[in-house]
């Protein structure tokens, strides 16, 4: 059995320091816990196959460190493992490659983080048929890579180039591409998961079109892991775009109303709508402008020809080269300055400019990155921080996020809370908000598939 | 069953809370409200109510809640898996009077509509803002919407659009305990878990709709319809391949057999098919204009080489329309062969259509049976017709038995029992062939989330016989 | 002929007859359940209630045959909803000849004994004795044009519940005698003579619609027609088949066979849409099973000689070809296309060619112009409520359209039209394809 055990195991430093000197109050949890965490780890460690390596911490989690890092080698490995801190009652961060773990709630001290960054083979892929089975630690980025090179494109869009596909699907995470790809869960044709007591499961199948039993991939896909664990995704690819190209638009004014014309044009497959205040943190060489456009076009080259002509005509625009293009695009991914929370909205177009007013109210920095339809909006959201107000503050501004939603008629997500903070600020919100509708169907659900609520403790589940 | 015993304040309760005429009790009554399209699997209903206003159903669910009566949402009976059946002298909810559109929002793309609107319908009635709501089954004349929604129902069109799923962005639904919600929001999103995508394609088990809100879609550019004919039905599935792999996306892939095409241009629907071809490929292109005349070449070119006998264009928007009118009476046209129709709706991996088509044959020949294909190829969603006449035993039995095989061989080169009928009543157990235990119990505790009495549409979706709950006692 | 009640079951009921009992087992066959008809139908669309659709009466009529069920009262009330406008049959893929089964099944309630009550038994009375007897039907109208003219129908008319004031106000204003005189038997061709036709009458049209009659004749006679106006033919027989009687039905058409046999011409024209249906459709009075072989084949020729014959006046028109009318006619247009020729005879596009070769006449198209209007022969006597419900939604659908004309094929249509717009106020006249035509040509001359 390979598994580091002990007090000091932090390789990221950093982390680390952040997690012990900050939190005073989780330091103290910390040592209350140890002792009888470690001797229920023992216990299950003796019941774990050697194919599961056992690491402590992980060199890119984010802000807060767990104790002990589970890899399994494979899906029999993460099923025993399962079971076994299902007997102990032990409970479990679930993540792919752990690039967002600020995603969701805080990592509990007594937590073990079950990672599946090793699952990460491409089971099938068969170019003449259009669909994978990849696993669920496939980086998104690879998997794009290797289906590109046979004329595919997968229509997900990750977080980071380190992102992987379980990851992304348990987010449902978005970005500017979904004008083109769409909601995540609709290019998911069948799961594989193993579920809070070890148990392997799965819905849906390969084929492209399955109406058999209950859709569960659209209740696993975007529960950010508190359901069960996912080991395998069947994924429809769609082929790959003729041609590509992005330009950077400076609209002096009417954002909006350009951004949503040109989320209707057929080649348009992206579009960032960004705050002067955001152009100056990301590209702080275009902050002349009051507002900038990214956007991103992919199909037919005639077609493309056609659209940017057409955009030539509104504005004056300029080609980036897909450096320029990457770099914009992260900025939705980004993480927060200090003294900001990250919010995402989805509302219906015709409520986007009364809901970008009221976040500027708030002095937000804004992006958009609209549909067909609709718009998914992040707002960075400053919040004044002091340790001591700090949950008040962060309890007030949540409730203000979610009277706007109300009133826009949009959903909203907590995406990430300042790392000084977070532990205070996540703990008072969950990424939906205790204040959600139909939250005891949730809570119903998550009691049916994981009744000692083990898995993701408190994550996506407002509180429970 | 339930009812018998204490029928007359039952039914008394039922009266204060709809109209006279909306609640339907004589044998003469219900007798045509005992099966849906799929009219060989039957079941007496107790009573039909016709709620007009979300108000009544749930007044109506909570009524049967607590009498512990089973209840079945219904459309307009067009289903093709006895998903409306009622099982159990159930009360059916027939929602066709609640058929209106209570708003449509251009801007933002979607309609709030009640679940007894007829598909078509809700096109025509934005045809003029250059928007169309993509799911068409074939049945879009005359099915609800809300039975598309509980079915997922697909269509030819599916294939580019994708299925009603992906066109609901918000349901409003009376869960079996009487209360009234809303899942998902008009921009599609959740906030918390996809409950509207969970509901959709649950066949009416988890609830019934009240109100939906769907996403349109808008008309392409330009639109063109290749019609290609094969003297081998193999043949029309090898190019269908090609075509998949050729980086162009159709919006529809379409192959009908000669039999299909010899029933359907008997009918008032004939669209001009040459009646001696082994089968016919409809293949539509549409999308930006610039590009598109470039790919009905290289498609033209393609299904040349594939051995197609004829490649010719649609003229006009109303050849193209014939063509699919005609392709979309197929079911019914089938009444023409026989008095009887079972059409299954199976999927294989696409690259298999040509093996498995063989094999369907095969089978229909073996059980001496008369069967016909007409169905989506794009999505390799077969639709074996087989034409019997149920006061046949033998005939019917030798159907069944077909229809058992063929099944259980598109599951063994990895394809699925339903791609858009859903599982209903007649697949129940066939599901056994794709999940193990512990899969269905999943789904088991999913539905007891929602139903814990089971009193919502019940016997549908999951197998019947021992329970799988068992063999995990978390689930329970 | 005298029922034993309706307890009796199937084929052993008394006054059921076998062979029309599997006729309507054969045709049931023919439906697979598919409900492309749900949306089709009118009655269905009102209700929302299978048992009101062409499927759910399919369905019935399986259950009697099959023993499954009585033919109790509601099922009777259930084919008797039907409007018989046969837009079902235009969306059945599996070609399910409704309205042969609905006149089946009414013909097996009659044989039952079922048809009953002081309504049914005026509208037998009126259909067998008035109806195809010219003087008797003539003596009547004439009555009424008294009561008309000396406003004594007027004053009755006060004295009855508001919806059946309406019933009176479908009956148009009645022409005096002399303007209802019969027609000619014979009119000459004007210029080169193209073809010999017959010319059918009807029963009520020559008393109501004598302007249309004129109409179609002088257009006839323009375009080259020599037309053949016999004396002998009587009433088309439709009103008796739809209400289950097909034994005069039968007597009927015989008559007519005859009587354009008779004549020699080598079409039949018919300006009345019911007429037409029924009459092309003549053949599946003969009842394929058992009753049927009665027929020799001799007549079975002969019928099938008439039904091949016969041709509305505006598909007729429109295949030969009409002289260009060229004076101006500047009006909105709406042409509602009647069931029966729709439906009944898929005569679709000829009355709007025929109408948009007049110059300056704007044809305007209405939402669903295919749809039931409600006056469905005596329908509207029968079942005023449902009547009603159908045609505000045909009312609806035309002042969307807005135009100054409304224009059908089918005199019950016309005379509903009238009704509706004058209850409603509205001031749009309603013509028949073959009146604004012969306005085209008149004002030609």
């Amino acid at each position: 059995m390979r598994a580091t055990r002990g007090c000091a195991p932090f390789l990221g430093g950093e982390c680390s320091r952040k997690y012990v000197v900050q939190s005073g109050e989780a330091m103290q949890h910390e040592a209350q816990f140890e002792i009888s965490f470690l001797s229920r780890l023992e216990n299950c460690l003796a019941s774990l196959s050697p194919s599961i390596e056992m690491m402590s911490a992980s060199p890119f989690v984010e802000g807060m460190a767990p104790k002990w890092v589970l890899y399994p080698e494979d899906e029999s490995a993460l099923c025993e493992a399962m079971s076994v801190l299902h007997a102990n009652r032990i409970p479990s961060l679930v993540a792919g490659n752990a690039t967002r773990l600020t995603q969701g709630n805080l990592l509990r001290g007594d937590a073990v983080l079950l990672s599946t960054t090793r699952l990460a083979q491409l089971h099938v892929f068969e170019p003449e048929e259009g669909v994978v089975q990849a696993g669920a630690g496939m980086r998104v980025a690879e998997l794009q890579e290797i289906v590109q090179r046979e004329g595919w494109e997968l229509p997900l869009e990750a977080a980071s180039t380190q992102s992987s596909v379980g990851g992304t699907l348990a987010l449902a995470w978005s970005g500017a591409s979904w004008l083109r790809s769409g909601f995540p869960k609709h290019c998911v044709l069948g799961l594989d998961l193993v579920l809070a007591d070890g148990g392997a499961v799965r819905c849906g199948g390969r084929v492209v079109k399955n109406v058999t039993g209950y859709d569960l991939n659209k209740l696993y896909v975007g529960s950010c892991g508190s359901l069960g664990v996912m080991t395998r995704s069947w994924l429809r690819l769609r082929p790959k775009a003729e041609a590509a190209i992005s330009f950077l638009v400076a609209a002096e004014d009417g954002l909006e109303s350009l951004a949503l014309a040109l989320a209707r044009r057929p080649t348009v497959a992206s579009v960032m709508g960004m705050d002067r205040a955001l152009v100056a943190r990301f590209s702080p060489e275009l902050a002349t402008a009051d507002a900038v456009l990214g956007v991103g076009f992919a199909g037919d080259v005639e077609n493309i020809e056609a659209d940017t002509s057409w955009l030539r005509g509104m504005a004056s625009i300029q080609e980036m080269d897909a450096t320029a293009a990457g770099r914009m695009r992260s900025a939705r991914s980004t993480g927060c300055a200090a003294d900001r929370v990250r919010v995402r909205f989805a509302a219906s177009n015709s409520k986007l400019c009364s809901l970008r007013k009221a976040l500027h109210a708030l002095d937000a920095e804004v992006l958009i990155c609209p549909g067909v339809g609709a718009t998914l909006l992040w707002a960075w959201i400053p919040i004044p921080m002091h340790a001591a107000s700090a949950a008040q503050t962060m309890r007030m501004l949540w409730q203000k996020c979610c009277d706007l939603a109300q009133q826009t008629s949009a959903a909203v997500f907590l995406e990430e809370v300042p790392a000084a903070n977070a532990v205070v600020c996540k703990r008072e919100i969950d990424v939906y908000g205790d204040k959600i509708p139909n939250l005891d169907l949730m809570h119903e659900l998550k009691r049916k598939l994981d009744p000692h609520l083990l898995l993701n403790p408190g994550r996506g589940m407002g509180k429970l | 069953m339930h009812v018998s015993r204490h029928k007359f304040a039952f039914v008394e309760a039922l009266r204060q809370i709809v109209a006279r005429d909306c609640l339907l009790l004589e044998p003469e009554q219900l007798l045509p409200y005992e099966c849906d399209a799929l009219a060989v699997h039957a079941g007496m209903p107790s009573a039909v109510v016709l709620p007009e206003n979300c108000e009544q159903v749930v007044s109506i669910v909570k009524l049967c809640g607590a009498w512990g009566v089973p209840f079945v949402p219904r459309g307009a009976g067009t289903g093709l898996s006895g998903g409306a059946l009622p099982a159990d002298g159930a009360v059916i909810l027939e929602c066709s009077r609640m058929n209106r559109i209570l708003d449509v929002n251009v801007e933002d793309r979607y309609a709030v509509i009640e679940p007894g609107v007829i598909n078509a319908d809700l096109s025509k009635a934005v045809a003029s803002h250059g928007l169309f709501f993509a799911p068409d089954p074939s049945s879009q004349l005359a099915c609800s919407i809300g039975g598309n929604i509980a079915e997922n129902s697909g269509g030819p069109h599916t294939f580019k659009y994708g299925a009603t799923t992906e066109h609901v962005l918000a349901l409003e639904v009376v869960l079996p305990d009487g209360t009234l919600r809303r899942f998902g929001s008009p921009s599609g999103f959740a906030s918390g878990f996809d409950l509207a995508g969970l509901l959709t394609g649950s066949e009416g088990t988890l609830g019934v709709i009240t109100q939906a809100v769907v996403r349109f879609t808008e008309r392409p550019e330009q639109v063109e319809t290749l019609l290609v004919v094969f003297e081998e039905l193999v043949t029309a599935c090898d190019a269908v391949t090609r075509i998949l792999r050729s980086g162009i996306v159709p919006s529809a892939l379409e192959i009908m057999d000669q039999r299909t095409i010899c029933a359907i241009e008997a009918s008032v629907y004939s669209g001009g098919l040459p009646t001696d071809a082994g089968a016919v490929l409809l293949v539509e292109l549409d999308g930006p204009a610039p590009s598109l005349a470039r790919h009905v070449q290289r498609i033209q070119v393609l299904m040349q080489a594939s051995g197609a006998r004829n490649v010719s264009v649609a003229r006009d928007a109303q050849e193209r329309l014939g063509f699919w009118r005609a392709r979309k009476s197929a079911f019914g046209a089938m009444g023409r062969i026989a008095p009887d129709v079972y059409v299954h709706d199976a999927v294989v991996p696409r690259t298999k259509l040509p093996e498995v088509l063989k094999k369907v044959c095969e089978i229909g020949d073996r059980y001496r049976l008369t069967l016909s294909n007409v169905f989506h190829a794009g999505d390799g969603n077969l639709h074996p017709n087989i034409s019997f006449d149920r006061r046949n035993a033998d005939e019917l039995q030798r159907v069944l038995a077909a229809g058992e095989e063929i099944l259980r061989y598109c599951v063994a080169v990895g394809g699925s029992i339903s791609g858009e009928h859903g599982i209903g009543h007649e697949k129940r157990e066939f599901l056994r062939l794709l999940f193990s235990d512990r899969d269905l119990a999943t789904m088991e505790a999913v539905r007891a989330v929602f139903d814990p009495a089971k009193l919502c549409n019940p016997s549908k979706v999951l197998p019947s016989t021992r329970s799988c709950v068992e063999s995990n006692p978390h689930l329970r | 002929m005298r029922a034993g009640g309706n307890s009796c079951d199937g084929f052993a009921c008394h006054g059921s007859d076998p062979a029309r009992m599997k006729k309507i087992s054969q045709l049931t066959l023919d439906c697979v359940h598919c409900g492309l008809c749900l949306p089709t139908c009118p009655t269905y669309r009102e209700t929302g209630n299978e048992i009101a659709s062409p499927r759910g009466r399919i369905y019935l009529m399986r259950g009697v045959v099959e023993n499954r069920i009585e033919f109790s009262e509601l099922v009777l009330e259930a084919m008797d909803l039907c409007l018989g406008c046969r837009a079902c049959e235009t969306a059945c893929p599996s070609g399910v000849r409704f309205e042969d089964l609905l006149e089946t099944m009414r013909a097996e309630a009659r044989g039952r004994g079922l048809h009953q009550g002081i309504a049914k038994r005026i509208e037998i009375f009126v259909l067998q004795k008035i109806v195809p007897n010219r003087r008797r039907l003539r003596f009547v109208v004439n009555v009424l044009h008294g009561l008309q003219r000396f406003r004594v129908l007027a004053a009755l008319r006060l004295l009855l519940p508001s919806r059946w004031q309406r019933r009176i106000d479908f009956l148009p204003p009645i022409a005096p005698p002399r303007l209802r005189a019969p027609l000619a038997t014979s009119f000459v061709a004007r210029g080169k003579r193209r073809a010999r036709v017959g010319y059918f009458v009807g029963c009520v049209l020559p008393e109501f619609f004598g302007s249309v009659q004129r109409a179609s004749l002088h257009v006839l006679a323009q375009n080259g027609f020599e037309v053949i106006v016999p004396d002998t033919q009587v009433c088309c027989g439709a009103l008796h088949a739809h209400s289950g009687d097909l034994e005069t039905a039968r007597e009927l058409l015989e008559q007519n066979v005859r009587a354009f046999r008779d004549a020699q011409v080598e079409y039949v024209i018919v300006d009345s849409a019911g007429c037409g249906a029924a009459l092309r459709d003549c053949e599946n009075w003969l009842c394929d099973d058992g009753e049927g072989s009665t027929a020799s084949p001799r007549q079975r020729e002969s019928w099938s000689w008439l039904a091949h014959s016969i041709r509305d006046i505006s598909e007729f028109l429109y295949a030969q070809g009409i002289e260009k009318p060229s004076r101006e006619m500047r009006l909105r247009v709406c042409y509602d296309d009647s069931c029966h020729l729709f439906h009944g005879q898929r005569v679709v596009d000829a009355p709007r060619a025929l109408l948009r070769q007049i110059p300056g006449l704007q044809l305007v198209e209405q939402e669903d112009a295919a749809a039931c209007c409600g006056a469905a022969g005596i329908y509207n006597l029968t079942h005023p409520e449902m009547a009603d419900a159908v045609w505000r939604r045909k009312l609806a659908s035309i002042e969307r359209a807005n135009p100054d004309v409304v224009v059908t094929g089918n005199p019950g249509c016309l005379l509903q039209f009238r009704a509706g717009f004058a209850q409603r106020g509205l001031s749009i006249r309603t013509l028949h394809p073959i009146e604004i035509l012969a306005e085209a040509y008149s004002r030609q001359e």
